[in-house]
C-alpha cells in the first residue's frame, strides 16, 4: 500500500471518518514490522488496540446457580421439618402401652397394702396410748395437786 | 431457552465483556467476577433475551452499568484507600516501563481519557463496533460519538508525540 494513501486514511481515522474496513487496512499496514520513522507513535497505538484485543478471559463461566439454590432450598425445608419433628417427638407425651398400665396398677395395690400396714400398727399404738388415762388418775391419787 | 442455545448465544462474545470491564475496574479479577455475574443475570433472564434486537449489545450495556455501580459501591465504601494503594502500585510499575515500552504509554493515555472517550475508543478501536452499536451500548446519540472518538484518537495522538519528543531530546 503507498504511503500517500496510509497518510490519507490516517488523516480521516483521526476526524472520525474512517469505516470500519478502512481501520482494518490500518491495522494492518501497522502490523507489519518495518514503518516510516515518522509514522512509528502510529504504530505504537495500533499495536495496542491489536493486543488487547487479543486479550482473553480465562475462567469458565457457570450457569447453572439457579439450579443449585433450588436444591438448596429444600434441603433448608427438610432440615426444618427434621428439628420440628425432634422437637415434637420429645415434647408430646405418648398413650401408655397395657404393660405400663399393669404395672401402675400394680403399683396402687402395692401401695395400699403398705399404707394399711401402717394404718393397723397405728391403731396399736393408739390402744397402747389408751393405757396412759390410768397412769394419770393413780398419779393424781397419790400426789396431791396444787389446783 | 435450554443451556446449549443459551451457551451458543451469549458465549460469542465472552470476551469483549471482560475486556470492557477490564478497561473500568483496571484489575483482572475484577473483571473476571463482572463477567461471571453478567452471565448469571442474563441466565436469569433468558426466556426475555429473544426478545431484544441485539442481546450483545444488550449484554454491553449492561456490563457498562454493572461496572458503573462496582465503581461506586467501591468509592463509598473504605475499600477505596485499598484500590488507591493498588493503582498507585501499578502506576509506578508502569512508569518504570514505560521509557521502553510505548504500547505501555498508550495503555496509560487511553485510562487519563474521559469516562465517555475511554468507553468509545474501547467499543471502536479495539472491539470494532459500529456508530449505531455504540450508541445503543453507551445510550447515546450516534452523531455524538464520532465527535468523541475524534477528540480521543487526537488526544492519544497528541500525547503520545509529545513524550516520543521528549525522549528523543
Amino acid at each position: 500500500m503507498e504511503l500517500v494513501k496510509i497518510e490519507n486514511l490516517l488523516e480521516k481515522y483521526f476526524e472520525g471518518n474512517t469505516s470500519l474496513e478502512d481501520e482494518k487496512v490500518l491495522q494492518t499496514y501497522f502490523a507489519q514490522a518495518y514503518v516510516p520513522a515518522h509514522l512509528q507513535e502510529y504504530q505504537a497505538m495500533f499495536a495496542y488496540f491489536s493486543k488487547n484485543k487479543a486479550e482473553v478471559s480465562t475462567q469458565q463461566i457457570q450457569v447453572k446457580p439457579v439450579k443449585k439454590t433450588w436444591q438448596l432450598g429444600w434441603m433448608s425445608i427438610a432440615a426444618a421439618m427434621l428439628i420440628l419433628f425432634s422437637i415434637a417427638y420429645v415434647l408430646i407425651p405418648k398413650e401408655p402401652t397395657e404393660a405400663e398400665k399393669r404395672e401402675a396398677q400394680m403399683a396402687l395395690v402395692e401401695t395400699q397394702k403398705a399404707f394399711q400396714l401402717i394404718s393397723q400398727n397405728l391403731n396399736k399404738g393408739n390402744n397402747a396410748i389408751a393405757y396412759l388415762k390410768d397412769y394419770e388418775v393413780t398419779k393424781n391419787k397419790i400426789f396431791k395437786t396444787n389446783n | 431457552m435450554n443451556q446449549n442455545e443459551f451457551t451458543a448465544l451469549v458465549m460469542p462474545f465472552k470476551d469483549k465483556i471482560y475486556r470492557l470491564a477490564k478497561r473500568f475496574l483496571i484489575s483482572r479479577d475484577s473483571a473476571e467476577d463482572v463477567t461471571q455475574d453478567i452471565y448469571l443475570k442474563l441466565w436469569r433472564n433468558k426466556e426475555k433475551l429473544k426478545t431484544y434486537n441485539s442481546v450483545e449489545a444488550f449484554a454491553m450495556t449492561m456490563t457498562k452499568n454493572h461496572c458503573l455501580d462496582v465503581l461506586k459501591a467501591k468509592n463509598s465504601s473504605n475499600l477505596k484507600i485499598i484500590h488507591n494503594n493498588y493503582k498507585d502500585l501499578n502506576h509506578n510499575v508502569e512508569r518504570e516501563t514505560e521509557i521502553n515500552d510505548s504500547v505501555n504509554i498508550v495503555h496509560q493515555l487511553i485510562n487519563e481519557l474521559p469516562e465517555k472517550q475511554k468507553l468509545i475508543i474501547q467499543l471502536r478501536d479495539i472491539e470494532q463496533y459500529s456508530f449505531e452499536e455504540i450508541g445503543k451500548i453507551l445510550e447515546i446519540q450516534p452523531t455524538a460519538i464520532r465527535v468523541a472518538l475524534s477528540r480521543a484518537r487526537k488526544t492519544i495522538r497528541e500525547k503520545l508525540l509529545k513524550k516520543h519528543r521528549y525522549g528523543i531530546s
